[in-house]
């Protein structure tokens, strides 16, 4: 661009950005932000709500300090490092699958897509059925296979891990469709010229496929990570979190403060820590990403 | 080579793919239709001995499924209709526009694209009861009619139509709500059609946001209503499955309709 | 968006007309207001329903609105509403919950309904109205109020070389039985069959009951001290355990409804439930008897399962006499063996004994009956966050019954008044 706007122009460039920004802002501001700021005053205040004594940085320090905090910062870090790698991976691969001419691929597209779009909560009683150890199809199936299930989803080593399946299950065809849309932006003649060059397939996805599809791997893996923390829904019906505690993750337990055992204080402190952790987690990811990315 | 045709491994890979992704779903179907005291069995068998109609003629006798569905429409459809159209705004904004504060508003919609809703529930119950808000429709829709995901996920695409575009607009003399009118939502229409299924989706399943801020039984939305299966000792996991299955059914059904759309249509413009 | 104007523009009206309807709801007449939340859901609702519209019809100047919603998302909207000063009048809940939701402010004392009401009052289940307390004052009052009992499959019996008009009476019949019922396929270390189904979260409170046989409690008589770390607890506690992690007598680590999912399908032979299961177990055609739970070494006792209906805070004159109205009502005769003759539960009274013969059964062992820690605020985290994960350490070989139960004492100890 080769003139420069002037100060008016600003001043009125300035006004127009915010007012379109203003009735996600006015919504935003007002159902969450707010709501945020009033539980950062409980989180400030003694646990039991009415009493209102200021405590300060008190219960950030006893939530930092308690072993049911470390227990479930360890046990989300579990569920993320198991969940978010594999989704991703996952989602490449079966893109990179979808992207081909293929008899049937609307069909396969959409197989993979649905389980994005119905009711983890309902999704999530009909797979505790199926990886019961007595009683379900899965368990059953891998005992035949030879494969150890454990005790299904019930076993304190292996729960984490059954969780982590459904997430996957759940999330894959999303970021799929993800990948699929990138892959469908990068230029064939990128490949053409390298199929020219005698490049074989790895190195052609080494070298033009995985670079150009840096963006998408960057939202893609936010996007993730952030699902990950915040699952919620199937751990509260297949596991409640148990046994002891073992598949108690941050949001869980923050569910089970709040809601179970009425420690308003505790809850929105936690919450505010979680909120600040991830926060972190994604700025250090956009930062890692933005540097890495190629311009092109 | 991407575009050689796939190869018999491919397509048995894909159908096995197929095949585990889509079993809890087929499994959700199945004990739809078997008798209760069937649904468990040991061993586990895949296909149901009997097969019944009852779980759906007993959920149309117990529940209002008409006005159900149109509450859960009015609600999902509503959120959908609104946060597309301020998202889209937003993601302009972000996307577009060079204004002082933008790192901080894109700071904070991505901060808050990462709040656990169960942080938020207890004073926002608060603010709604203070605005009589509870047990009314603009009191279920207008706090979701902005989304932190949305206008994140827009302005990923936003970011990737060419600049020059809106540069002619605007040589041309256009303003930046024609220019987000005419070129860049419909150049997007593909991914703003993705958001919209995504919108639709969340919110027509969701379970606890209108079972919270609804008292009144009349306003209950359909996962709301079939939620009531679930007793505190006894399952009816018959009855469950049945209201998960019609639950689904507009769903998916919307999602064939569009997917091809839908796939074929972020392929084309697509982030990158 | 590429969307025909006429379709956007159709959905916009029906969008609007809907918000307008919204606002016009039905004008109410002279009667005063009842909000009334629960989590009767389930098989239990229509009965409810039916009942609650019957008193609607009956008492001209009272309506009672009721929300029936599932028990967790009930446990999440009470604290958001009452916090928010906008909770219902009246609500039924687990009685274990009464003290905490008292102790918090949300409930208003019904004293008065007691005293004015002594007939009543007095023909209710003893233990069941004690349980409302909380410092002193009743909170509420008995909405249903059930033991459990042993629920075992005749035919397993038969199968095993067992009496099944012979259901076992002591604890070495039991442990015997379970053993003899327990069944393994060749080469297999996970057995075909378990003698019983122990559920350890997410249920009827079912380890109480072997801590009472053998004498043990969770907490001391006066509620002031840990009692889970004494001798007679720990020892209850290492041999159940010891049963199901050995002998495997039981899986580890099971939920309520999952324990009844394996005696209804013959997967497991015996399991302590309420009234609830019995319809569900007749459907799926076991074959079951129902008897008490066998006699510990030191006492025969069982737990009770009970539901407590509660009176806002806030409630005012008007809205209390109304309740009063629904109170009587709901624990009038004819209600109460309506309510039995749909549900199975027994009555809270009593002097009525139920016509429905299954209900009777269940009447006859009341008296055996025993309320958890009733009138302790932190019943939910001595319970469900010490208790029971220390009993899933010890069933899964974590710890010993000895390191558990002390340790669970220890945790336990902060949070009792001292």
């Amino acid at each position: 661009m080769t003139s420069r706007p002037g100060r008016r122009g600003r001043a009125s460039r300035t006004l127009t950005a915010y007012a379109f920004l203003a009735p996600s802002l006015a919504v935003i501001g007002l159902f969450t932000v707010w709501p945020l700021i009033l539980a950062a005053g409980s989180s400030v205040r003694a646990a039991r709500p009415g009493s209102g004594e200021w405590v300060g940085a008190d219960n950030y320090v006893a939530v930092l300090n308690s072993e049911e905090f470390r227990n479930a910062l360890g046990n989300t870090a579990v569920y993320v490092v198991l969940a978010t790698p594999v989704t991703v991976a996952c989602a490449l691969g079966l893109a990179l699958l979808l992207n081909r001419k293929l008899a049937g691929r609307t069909f396969f597209r959409a197989a993979v897509f649905v389980p994005a779009v119905v009711s983890l909560g309902v999704t999530a009683i009909s797979w505790r059925f199926l990886l019961s150890p007595e009683i379900g199809l899965v368990t059953h199936w891998l005992h035949r296979l030879g494969i150890p299930a454990g005790n299904g989803i019930r076993d304190p080593d292996l729960g984490l891990a059954y969780l982590a399946v459904v997430h996957v299950w759940r999330n894959v065809g999303f970021y799929a469709v993800m990948y699929l849309a990138g892959l469908n932006t990068i230029p064939r003649t990128y490949y053409e010229s390298a199929h020219l060059d005698g490049a074989n397939a790895w190195q052609r996805f080494r070298h033009i496929t995985w670079p150009l599809l840096g963006n998408t791997t960057a939202f893609v893996s936010i996007l993730a990570v952030v699902t990950a923390v915040q699952a919620f829904d199937h751990v509260f019906v297949m596991t409640g979190g148990g046994p002891y505690s073992s598949t108690e993750t941050l949001v869980y337990l923050l569910y089970r403060k709040g809601f179970e055992d009425l420690e308003f204080g505790y809850a929105a402190t936690l919450g505010w820590i979680v909120l600040l952790m991830v926060f972190a987690l994604s700025l250090a990811q956009n930062l890692y990403f933005s540097r890495r990315v190629v311009g092109y | 080579m991407r575009e050689t045709p796939a190869g018999p491994l491919v397509y048995a890979g894909l159908v096995v793919i197929s095949a585990l992704v889509l079993l809890p779903l087929g499994w959700t179907v199945l004990a739809s239709l078997t008798p209760e005291a069937q649904i468990a069995r040991f061993p586990p068998r895949v296909l149901p001995e009997d097969i019944t109609f009852e779980h759906y003629r007993e959920i149309r006798r117990q529940l209002p499924l008409a006005r159900q569905f149109l509450n859960t429409l009015i609600f999902a459809g509503g959120v959908t209709l609104l946060s597309l159209l301020f998202d889209s705004m937003a993601a302009y904004a972000l996307a577009r526009l060079d204004f002082p504060g933008k790192r901080v508003v894109f700071g904070l919609v991505l901060a808050l694209l990462m709040i656990p809703p169960q942080v938020t529930l207890v004073p926002l119950y608060e603010i709604m009861s203070g605005l009589d808000w509870i047990n009314t429709y603009h009191g279920l829709i207008l706090p979701r009619a902005a989304s932190a995901f949305g206008i994140f996920f827009l302005r990923q695409f936003f970011l990737t139509i060419p600049r020059d575009l809106d540069d002619a607009a605007r040589i041309d003399g256009a303003s930046h709500l024609r220019i987000y009118a005419r070129i860049v939502v419909p150049i997007s229409a593909p991914a703003v059609l993705t958001l919209g299924l995504f919108h639709f989706m969340y919110n027509w399943n969701d379970l606890l946001w209108p079972l919270v801020f609804t008292t009144d039984p009349s306003m209950h939305t359909l996962p709301a209503g079939l939620a009531l299966f679930m007793g505190k000792h006894v399952v009816q996991y018959g009855l469950l499955m049945a209201g998960a299955v019609l639950t689904l059914l507009p769903v998916v059904l919307a999602f064939v309709l569009v997917q091809r759309r839908f796939v074929e249509g972020i392929a084309t413009t697509g982030i990158r | 968006m590429r969307m025909r104007r006429g379709t956007f523009t159709s959905i916009v009206l029906v969008l609007t007309t809907a918000l307008a309807l919204s606002g016009c709801t039905a004008g109410g007449d002279a009667a005063v207001r009842l909000t009334f939340w629960n989590g009767f859901t389930g098989p239990d609702r229509p009965v409810l329903e039916e009942l609650v519209a019957t008193f609607n019809r009956t008492h001209p100047g009272v309506r009672v609105e009721m929300n029936v919603m599932p028990w967790d998302v009930l446990f999440q909207k009470i604290p958001a509403a009452y916090n928010a000063g906008r909770g219902p009048d009246l609500t039924a809940f687990d009685t274990v919950r009464v003290a905490m939701y008292a102790s918090r402010g949300y409930l208003g004392s019904v004293d008065d309904w007691y005293t004015d009401n002594t007939a009543t009052s007095a023909a209710l289940h003893r233990q069941a109205t004690e349980a409302t307390s909380f410092e002193g004052r009743r909170y509420g009052l008995p909405f249903t109020f059930t033991p459990t009992l042993l629920f075992y499959n005749r035919k397993l019996f038969r199968e095993a070389g067992l009496d099944p008009d012979r259901p076992p009476a002591t604890w070495p019949e039991w442990q015997d039985h379970a053993l003899r019922l327990t069944k393994f396929t060749e080469g297999n270390d996970t057995p075909s069959q378990f003698g019983l189904a122990i559920p350890d979260h997410q249920s009827v409170q079912i380890w109480p009951i072997l801590l009472w046989g053998n004498g043990g409690d969770i907490l001391s008589a006066d509620h002031e001290q840990p009692a889970v770390g004494e001798p007679a607890a720990v020892e209850a506690v290492r041999t159940w355990a010891g049963l199901i992690a050995t002998r495997k007598v039981s899986p580890i680590g099971l939920s309520g409804p999952e324990a009844d999912k394996l005696f209804e399908t013959g997967k497991a032979a015996m399991e302590i439930v309420g009234p609830w299961m019995t319809s569900g177990f007749t459907k799926a055609g076991v074959d079951y008897g129902v008897a008490m739970v066998p006699a510990g070494p030191k006492r025969q006792v069982t737990i009770a399962a009970g539901t407590t209906l509660a009176l806002a805070a806030t409630a005012d004159a008007a809205t209390r006499r109304a309740a009063g109205e629904f109170f009587e009502f709901w624990t009038s005769p004819e209600t109460q063996q309506r309510w039995s003759a749909g549900t199975g539960f027994p009555t809270v009274r009593t002097d009525v004994e139920p016509q429905n013969a299954q209900a009777a059964t269940f009447d006859r062992h009341a008296e055996a009956a025993i309320v958890l820690m009733p009138g302790v605020p932190e019943y939910q985290k001595i319970y469900t966050e010490i208790f029971e994960p220390a009993i899933q350490r010890v069933e899964h070989g974590e710890a010993s019954a000895e390191e558990a139960m002390s340790r669970a004492a220890e945790q336990i100890r902060p949070l009792l008044p001292r």
